[in-house]
């Protein structure tokens, strides 16, 4: 028996309501619009302004082009690579110093009194005057033991500039 | 409409004076024929909105230009067919896939669609046609729904009369026997 194709007379789609009741409208604001958009433009720019901007952007290209400093990603490698040995030398040779004076102070003669006497730490008047504090200069058993004449002296004799000596 | 009245509406359309007027006519008569051939082309309503409104903003645009070597309606028809066909290619390459399978996804979509009333066999048509080749699914949805002749449908289609008829009748062949398959 031969086959035939159904009669099917509708696909079954529908539209929302009123849909057609609005297109018109929809289509005639949508060609409106575009009217009004490709009309001329309502922005306006100072006489010659794009030839002057032209220029200027060009002098500007020239001077930048002279400014510039191109520097070599391969140079910039080599100069990292340097900084980086140099690092490991300088931590090498704390660690060596640091493991010394470790071993300096592990000796029972080594003083911070020594560290000056033997100038490795470099003492000025003021740096001694912020070191005394009000107890120590209070302090009755120093005082006590020293003799003003002899204090005179040895002020007169060790100190570049005398003027505490006014005070 | 009467070769007169077509005649007289395109030379309305054409003038600056009258263009408003004679457009909004033309839109009147002719929206809700267009909105059917797109819609059996792109299947969803939005999507045939979208195609509906752009393809009266061209004939507006470009009435100037129409020779008037076929009817009106043909030359407008041809333009909303290229638009549907323009924008499902459109659509298949912006969703990186092939022009068959975002036609595939949309007959699916069909089944949870608001605007798709059909019964099953419906359904199941649309499944059909979408099988068949664009030019073919172009020729059956005109001939099979619309009732249009072969001789607008080469007006339209810009194709034989002969090659029209050669390719709707293996289309309808196709279609039976998808639809009388167990």
């Amino acid at each position: 028996m031969k086959k035939e194709l159904p009669h099917i007379k509708s696909p079954g789609f529908k539209v929302p309501k009123n849909y057609f009741e609005t297109l018109e409208e929809q289509i005639l604001d949508k060609i409106a619009l575009q009217e009004v958009a490709s009309g001329e433009n309502p922005f306006q720019v100072p006489a010659g302004y794009f030839e002057s901007n032209a220029e200027k952007a060009f002098a500007k290209a020239i001077q930048s082009d002279k400014t510039v400093k191109v520097i070599p990603l391969h140079k910039k490698k080599f100069v990292r690579y340097a900084a980086a040995v140099a690092a490991v030398v300088l931590i090498a040779v704390s660690i060596f110093q640091f493991q010394d004076l470790n071993q300096n102070s592990a000796d029972e003669s080594f003083t911070f009194s020594t560290l000056i006497e033997s100038d490795f730490i470099d003492l000025s008047l003021i740096d001694f005057e912020y070191l005394l504090t009000d107890e120590m200069l209070d302090n009755e058993m120093i005082l006590s033991s020293l003799n003003k004449d002899e204090i005179e002296d040895y002020l007169m004799n060790e100190l570049d500039d005398t003027y505490l000596l006014y005070d | 409409m009467t070769l007169i009245a077509e005649q007289e509406l395109i030379h309305k359309l054409k003038s600056e004076n009258y263009k408003q007027g004679a457009f909004r006519e033309l839109l009147k008569l002719y929206q809700e024929r267009l909105y059917w051939h797109i819609r059996k082309i792109v299947l969803n309503h939005d999507d045939t909105d979208d195609v509906l409104q752009n393809t009266f903003i061209k004939i507006y645009n470009n009435i100037d230009g129409f020779k008037e070597e076929s009817k009106l309606y043909s030359w407008m028809y041809r333009i909303a067919t290229n638009e549907a066909i323009t924008f499902l290619n459109q659509k298949a390459k912006r969703n990186n896939t092939t022009i068959e399978k975002e036609q595939e996804m949309a007959i699916n979509n069909l089944e949870s669609d608001v605007y798709f009333e059909g019964d099953e066999i419906q359904l199941k048509l649309q499944k059909a046609i979408a099988t068949l080749p664009e030019k073919q699914q172009l020729v059956f949805n005109m001939k099979y729904f619309d009732d249009h002749t072969y001789e607008e449908l080469s007006e339209i289609l810009e194709t034989s009369v002969g090659a029209l008829k050669s390719s709707y009748h293996l289309a309808v062949k196709k279609i039976t026997a998808y639809l009388t398959e167990d």
